[in-house]
């Protein structure tokens, strides 16, 4: 029997735009991931690639700390694993490597 | 004091799994409530109103995103809401032809015939979209096991169309009407025909209503308080009439697996809503009830019918599966 072939990593537009912000900002609730995009991000969707990212190991996610006068649910912040960072490094350099005109 | 969205997310732990909802619902809940707290806080309404309807929107989306791949009732809910679109439109179709094709109907009036079928679809679809939504849920959900998760989703998409109709009823239907009275009577007379009952929208109703409330004269103004309000509550009646008929549609499925006993079982509902509902109305109009429960009379009836119906036959499932177990 063949061996099972390793999973490759892939990262959309969306994900690497959604990595970018967090490694640039550090912590980021989904909010703020929106209004930081200007736009790009969606709010219906942004949720559900954050919860697509966590699946793969990008990010991690923790419910803040909200202060008692808040009344809200606590919100969920987004930070970028290592290795979210690590494939969006080598993203960035895959696409600037084979599409330099592309290249941010 | 319920915070906005804590409904919709009681009722999406019912749907989704507790890892959908720690991933993907709360979030979407959380960041609404925060920022919505944030705009009242300062005074912000409107900003907080267009946060709500906003929340709403995401939350829907995410919804639908996060449960519709790990759907196991997906089959049978394509089939329902497929039926449901092919029902709808033949239903109006007919609704509409009747009047085009019988001498008491539009052929008298001086008007386009594409104009006057125009003014009659809002009209059409009063009836149209409970009729075809039943029907739909019927020929598509026919011997299909009614699961909790199953029913909670079909009537969310009833209760969807349910507001629609709504909509169509306080908003389009009155318009359409008017604009066919204008069309209609445009050679007899050079001003629009005064607005009747069926002719006022949701506020115009209200705001009739509330004068005519003020001073109860006599008992000319008294009918007419009366029928006014029996207008406004028939037509939030008749909007949640789908979302009615499909509770008990599917509480008729629970109990009946013969295709043909169904549909002999819908008919009788329909025929059995319209006659409770003109019979509600009658006692109304004679005082016999007040206008809220005249209009409601047929809604009330067949929701306490549909409740029982479900609650005898998930207990019925209970004990068999005691039956078996033992």
């Amino acid at each position: 029997m063949p061996a099972r072939r390793p999973r490759v990593l892939t990262l959309s537009a969306k994900e690497s735009l959604i990595l970018e912000l967090l490694v640039e900002r550090d912590e980021l609730y989904g909010l703020q991931l929106v209004a930081a995009s200007k736009r790009k991000l969606k709010r219906g969707t942004v949720y559900v690639t954050l919860g697509r990212m966590e699946e793969k190991g990008y990010l991690t996610s923790r419910l803040e700390d909200a202060p008692a006068d808040v009344g809200g649910m606590p919100r969920r912040l987004y930070q970028a694993t290592p290795l979210g960072r690590r494939v969006l490094a080598a993203w960035s350099a895959a696409t600037t490597h084979l599409m330099p005109e592309f290249a941010r | 004091m319920t915070r906005p969205g804590d409904r919709l997310r009681a009722l999406a732990a019912r749907i989704c799994s507790a890892g959908a909802m720690t991933r993907l619902i709360d979030p979407v809940v959380a960041d609404m409530q925060t920022e919505y707290l944030a705009a009242i806080r300062h005074g912000r309404v409107w900003r907080g109103r267009w946060v709500r309807f906003t929340g709403y929107a995401a939350f829907a989306k995410v919804l639908v995103m996060c449960e519709w791949p790990a759907c196991a009732d997906r089959g049978p809910l394509v089939r329902a809401v497929m039926c449901s679109l092919g029902a709808i439109p033949l239903v109006t179709a007919v609704f509409v032809a009747i009047p085009f094709y019988t001498s008491s109907g539009v052929q008298g009036f001086d008007m386009d015939r594409w104009q006057a079928v125009f003014f009659l679809l809002p009209g059409a679809l009063v009836s149209s979209i409970p009729l075809g939504v039943t029907i739909g849920i019927a020929a598509g959900l026919a011997r299909q096991r009614m699961s909790a998760h199953l029913t909670t989703l079909v009537a969310a998409l009833a209760f969807v169309c349910s507001s629609g109709a709504l909509v169509n009823l306080g908003w389009v239907v009155p318009a359409s009407n008017q604009a066919f009275r204008v069309a209609a009577f445009r050679k007899v007379s050079p001003f629009p025909p005064p607005k009747g009952d069926n002719e006022l929208t949701f506020p115009e109703l209200n705001r009739r209503i509330r004068q005519s409330g003020t001073f109860p004269v006599d008992s000319y103004g008294r009918d007419e308080f009366t029928r006014l309000e029996l207008a406004y509550h028939t037509r939030w009646a008749f909007g949640f009439a789908t979302l009615v008929l499909a509770l008990f549609t599917m509480s008729l499925l629970a109990w009946i697996r013969r295709r043909w006993v169904i549909g002999a079982g819908i008919c009788v509902a329909v025929f059995g809503y319209y006659t409770l509902w003109y019979l509600g109305r009658s006692f109304a109009l004679d005082h016999q009830l007040s206008p809220p429960a005249g209009a409601w009379l047929a809604n009330a009836f067949f929701v306490v019918i549909s409740i029982t119906l479900m609650a005898l036959s998930t207990r019925r499932r209970l004990d068999h599966q005691i039956t078996v177990a033992s």
